[in-house]
């Protein structure tokens, strides 16, 4: 067997990866160790079940056809060849079949145990439950269950291996908290499991005995321990289900005892005082007990509730004997490429890497693909499926209804022919399919719909978002427009044989003068902009010249990197054929969309107009410290970190920086001190802070709640520095032209992303919302980093633009669903305009109209309830059939 | 005597009420099937029209189910809802219709049994509070 990229875990950067492999077209083989994804976690975090993010990529991965995914899978051996390496993997193929499995539900009960997932829950063979697997065989319908189904080792020749290993806390490391062993100790997890499904009620909050719960205290666990790392998850997780628990009852009393205050994260701080607005109470503690009762510290609480940061995963030592790679401290990072191990083609991602958060292992997942491109074939062209769709513009609508018996009879003790005969006289044409869904089921309706003329399809079966698409395929293949079909929910919504009825007659309705609409298609540039020189910005201009694409970069002003690694980077840049360099110049006005952006510039030599189709937006901070400025004295202080001088610096990039002058300033014999609000400590960072101090440097570290600067200084003078240096990056030029150029920032300078102002905390894996916007932040403007992460950073940011650039033309994310404007109609009144999020209505000075670019709508129908005179639809959801919907279901 | 059977119109948003009611059904929880859905995008895009009309014609209730706040798929969708809602009710209130029967509910994707709770309760409510007087007079 052969791959081209074999992942091994499923740490959240190992299904990234998988996903982003995937949807650039590489054939991706994913290694789960359990028995479906999602089993192998961290469970005390939470962010599981309102976050669904695990959930969304899995149902991602499962309409990608070029990702495989193994279960109960283990590497066993590996051979290095010339130009390829070949894993042997063990693996045992779950008893129910994820990809046959239709979801019917007639197994469960019989042996099969059934847990429920949004969109599309999961089968799991149930052996103590399971009298007769033979029985169980013949109850599917598709034949997707194997009860007697053996483990098997296979070879898989592969150009890369990815390791992406999951930390699990293990059980003695948890009990040690009393977790399994006092009663009312509990995880994150779990609290946000009592909200899931009731929302914030205070019903949730009570305790074994039936008593309510009003006084909770959060401890985060084994970063307490050796080795440990900060995931500053950690603490939003805990800061998050605390709100929630607030939200549910005003005044219940939370601590929360935190060990390590380095929550650097984007807006980790702000969210800390929102919590302490809203009554939180913060408790720094670096040894925290909890006991019987239960206890902390000795002081009683009715609930104990545990958030856990990470580890390096048990897995990592096994394999790496297996794979041949020296471990560092427990993890991968040991090559010379930021991702890649000891050998080539080896790679490792996420917390099986280094010490990670959740959002850079996020990162990772993307970065990877930019790393890995030098080992994998050229960029696979994945032409788009065309498909020659009839004319029915002048045929009389013949509406034909199928039926899936599924889909209607999961929740109806009904026949689906008693709903058929209802229907007759509603539709021309109307079948019951057993399982539309399979193979099978699809052939009959393209079958029937050739024999019957049939122009517009009613599908009644189940949710469009697990088989939307395959339906759509089907009557392309038929040679009709997929705009001319309509999925009613029977399988989930039909509770009812009266209701049922009615959802499909509304649904006729919606459909009966349906129109055919073509898919909007925009041609894209393949040029890829960056603004500004970061070490980000360069990191991903150089991953994107590398994989063939031209790159312009715009500075204003000289591009001069204050460290060695920018020099390199900066020299690497300049020897690249496809990379442009434009210094010294003003950048005016940014306009466009994504594939079509237009950059206005203006210098001594005039004004100039720049295309491309993806802006990577990375301006960098000014360090302010020279190092001449302490020649004079003999005792110095330094203070880094966060908001030091009354703007946020990133203590990820100052304080290693502050570190590093400390160590050069005591070789020359001064007396050094440093103090720091927020300590920037991961695992083998604490290491050298450590070394520090041994070395004789003095090191002191604030509270961050109690810091202030003044306090700071005072200190350090107290402790008989002669001068305080504050080791800040000013980074507000570059807040100033995002300003500029209309990208919305957030108060503490940084640039809006994603999920912003808390996008560390509430950052979904959103596969899709990620790659439409075009515009995408790298650099200090982002986030707080090291210079090492911002290296990273820009291969993520490349990432996200390669897969962009490299389609020369796309569609609108909402599909055929998007807006247009009835122009008889229109006041030209510009309310649409306002209410539109996303830019893509415009009006038209001339025609005094609201025109609409197709390629940036989304589908959300904002502007049809703005639009006072009716004119803005939506299409698929006019408001005509919307009208006649409702009334035919109250009728 | 048969017990009253209010009509519900439901308009569930795309991305959390409409894959919260695909939970609920997929786990197989019982609820009144009183609440007819109809899937739209966003509980933004619900239209005062649709709701207005919805009443005119029979209901004796409407059900709106969005996204948390900051869950949005489209960003704010579901913050316009909610200012919709405020003003309808008071309009509702002036051509004497209690605004109890329009609710605006929150419901994400995994909060299936949420919305066994909400549409059984709301039917519940509206079965005491009897049948809609509106559609008989404007009609």
């Amino acid at each position: 067997m052969k791959k081209d990229v074999i992942i091994y875990g499923t740490n959240i950067a190992g299904l990234r990866a998988a996903y982003n492999f995937g949807k650039i077209g590489y054939s991706v083989l994913l290694l789960n160790t359990g028995d479906y994804i999602g089993a192998v976690k961290n469970k005390l975090l939470a962010f599981e079940e309102r976050n669904i993010c695990n959930n969304c990529l899995r149902l991602a991965m499962k309409g990608i056809s070029n990702i495989e995914i193994w279960h109960n899978a283990d590497i066993t051996g590996i051979k290095y060849l010339d130009s390829k390496i070949k894993v042997e993997v063990k693996h045992k193929p779950p008893e129910i079949d994820e990809r046959k499995c239709i979801e019917c539900g007639k197994c469960i009960g019989k042996g099969v145990k059934y847990i429920p997932r949004p969109l599309g829950g999961i089968y799991l063979l149930d052996k103590k439950n399971c009298p007769d697997c033979d029985e169980l065989k013949s109850i599917c319908p598709v034949g997707a269950i194997n009860p007697y189904i053996e483990e098997k080792t296979e070879g898989v020749e592969a150009d890369v291996l990815i390791v992406g290993s999951e930390y699990v806390p293990n059980e003695e490391e948890i009990a040690a908290y009393g977790y399994g062993k006092i009663d009312g100790v509990l995880s994150t997890g779990e609290v946000e499991h009592l909200f899931s499904g009731i929302g914030e009620n205070p019903d949730a909050l009570l305790k074994h005995n039936g008593e309510p719960v009003n006084r909770v205290a959060y401890v985060a666990t084994p970063s307490l321990e050796s080795k440990s790392f900060y995931n500053y998850f950690e603490f939003t997780s805990a800061i998050n289900t605390a709100l929630a628990i607030k939200g549910a009852k005003p005044n219940a009393k939370i601590d929360i005892y935190f060990s390590l205050p380095n929550f650097y994260g984007k807006g980790n701080i702000a969210y800390m005082d929102f919590a302490r607005s809203k009554g939180i109470n913060f408790i720094y503690n670096r040894k925290n007990k909890v006991s019987e009762g239960p206890e902390v510290n000795g002081k009683s609480y009715d609930w104990v509730v545990l958030s856990s940061a990470g580890k390096p995963p048990e897995k990592n030592e096994k394999l790496a004997k297996i794979l041949g790679i020296n471990l560092e401290d427990g993890y991968f990072r040991t090559g010379k490429r930021k991702l890649e191990t000891e050998k080539e083609r080896i790679f490792a991602v996420g917390e099986a890497h280094s010490p990670k958060s959740n959002t850079d292992s996020l990162f990772d997942g993307s970065a990877i693909v930019v790393e890995a491109l030098e080992y994998l074939p050229p960029l696979p062209k994945m032409a788009p499926q065309r498909f020659e769709f009839r004319d029915v513009s002048e045929e009389e609508p013949k509406i034909g209804i199928f039926l899936c018996r599924c889909g209607a009879e999961y929740n109806l003790n009904v026949k689906t022919e008693e709903i058929a005969n209802r229907l007759n006289n509603l539709a021309d044409y109307v079948d019951v399919i057993d399982y539309l869904c399979l193979p099978e089921g699809r052939e009959k309706i393209k079958e029937r719909i050739k024999k019957n003329r049939i122009n517009r399809v009613l599908i009644a079966a189940c949710s469009p978002f697990l088989r939307g698409n395959s339906f759509s395929v089907t009557l392309a293949e038929a040679g009709l427009n997929p705009s001319l079909m309509e999925i009613v929910q029977l399988k989930e919504f039909g509770n009812g044989f009266e209701k049922s009825i009615s959802i499909i007659e509304a649904g006729i309705e919606k459909l009966r003068d349906r129109k055919e609409y073509p898919l909007p298609v925009d041609n894209f540039n393949n040029r890829t902009i960056v603004i500004g020189s970061s070490i980000g910005a360069m990191s991903g201009a150089i991953s994107l010249a590398r994989s063939g694409f031209p790159v312009v970069i715009l500075n204003e002003g000289n591009i001069s990197p204050h460290t060695e690694l920018g020099e390199k980077l900066l020299s690497n840049l300049k020897s690249m054929r496809s990379v442009e360099i434009i210094e010294n110049v003003n950048i005016d006005k940014l306009e466009g969309y994504a594939g079509n952006f237009i950059v206005h510039i203006h210098s001594n030599e005039g004004r100039k107009y720049i295309n491309a189709g993806a802006i990577l937006f990375g301006p960098s901070g000014k360090v302010e410290y020279n190092e001449k400025d302490a020649e004079p004295y003999s005792k110095i202080g330094l203070i880094c970190g966060d908001i030091v001088a009354g703007y946020s610096s990133d203590s990820r990039y100052t304080c290693p920086k502050a570190m590093e002058l400390a160590r050069n300033l005591h070789k020359e014999g001064k007396r050094v001190s440093i103090a720091f609000p927020v300590t920037p400590i991961k695992g083998k960072e604490r290491e050298e802070w450590i070394d520090l101090i041994n070395e004789g440097v003095e090191v002191s570290f604030f509270n961050p709640i109690e810091w202030d600067l003044e306090t700071a200084k005072k200190a350090l003078i107290n402790n008989g520095a002669e001068v305080v240096f504050i080791i800040s990056r000013d980074y507000r030029a570059g807040t100033a032209l995002a300003e500029r150029l209309g990208l919305d920032t957030n108060p503490d300078g940084t640039v809006k992303y994603l999920d912003d102002p808390y996008d560390d905390i509430n950052i979904r894996l959103r596969p899709h919302a990620l790659a439409t916007n075009g515009i995408f932040i790298v650099g200090p403007l982002h986030k707080p980093m090291t210079e090492e992460e911002e290296i990273i950073d820009g291969e993520n940011a490349a990432y996200s633009a390669l897969a962009l650039v490299k389609s020369e033309k796309i569609s609108p994310a909402a599909g055929r669903m998007v807006s247009y404007t009835n122009y008889k109609k229109c006041a030209g009144c510009g309310l649409c305009v306002d209410a539109c999020q996303y830019g893509a209505r415009v009006i038209d000075v001339d025609e005094k109209v609201a025109k609409v670019k197709e390629i940036l709508c989304e589908g959300c129908a904002a502007c049809v309830s703005a639009c006072p005179s009716g004119a803005a639809e939506v299409r698929l959801y006019e408001q005509k059939s919307m009208l006649r919907a409702i009334q035919s279901i109250l009728k | 005597m048969v017990e009253f059977e209010p009509k519900i119109v439901g308009f569930f948003c795309n991305w959390c009420t409409s894959s919260a009611a695909d939970l609920a059904g997929t786990s197989r929880l019982q609820y009144p099937p009183n609440v007819r859905p109809i899937r739209v995008p966003c509980s933004g895009t619900v239209d005062p029209v649709y709701l207005l009309r919805a009443l005119r014609e029979g209901a004796d209730g409407v059900m709106i189910g969005g996204c948390h706040p900051g869950d949005c798929h489209y960003i704010t969708g579901n913050l316009k809802a909610r200012r919709r809602v405020k003003i309808i009710k008071t309009i509702l209130e002036s051509l004497g219709l209690e605004p109890e029967r329009l609710l605006l509910a929150w419901i994400s994707a995994s909060e299936g049994k949420k919305f066994q709770r909400v549409v059984t309760e709301f039917t519940e409510k509206l079965k005491q509070m009897g049948p809609s007087t509106l559609s008989k007079k404007w009609k």
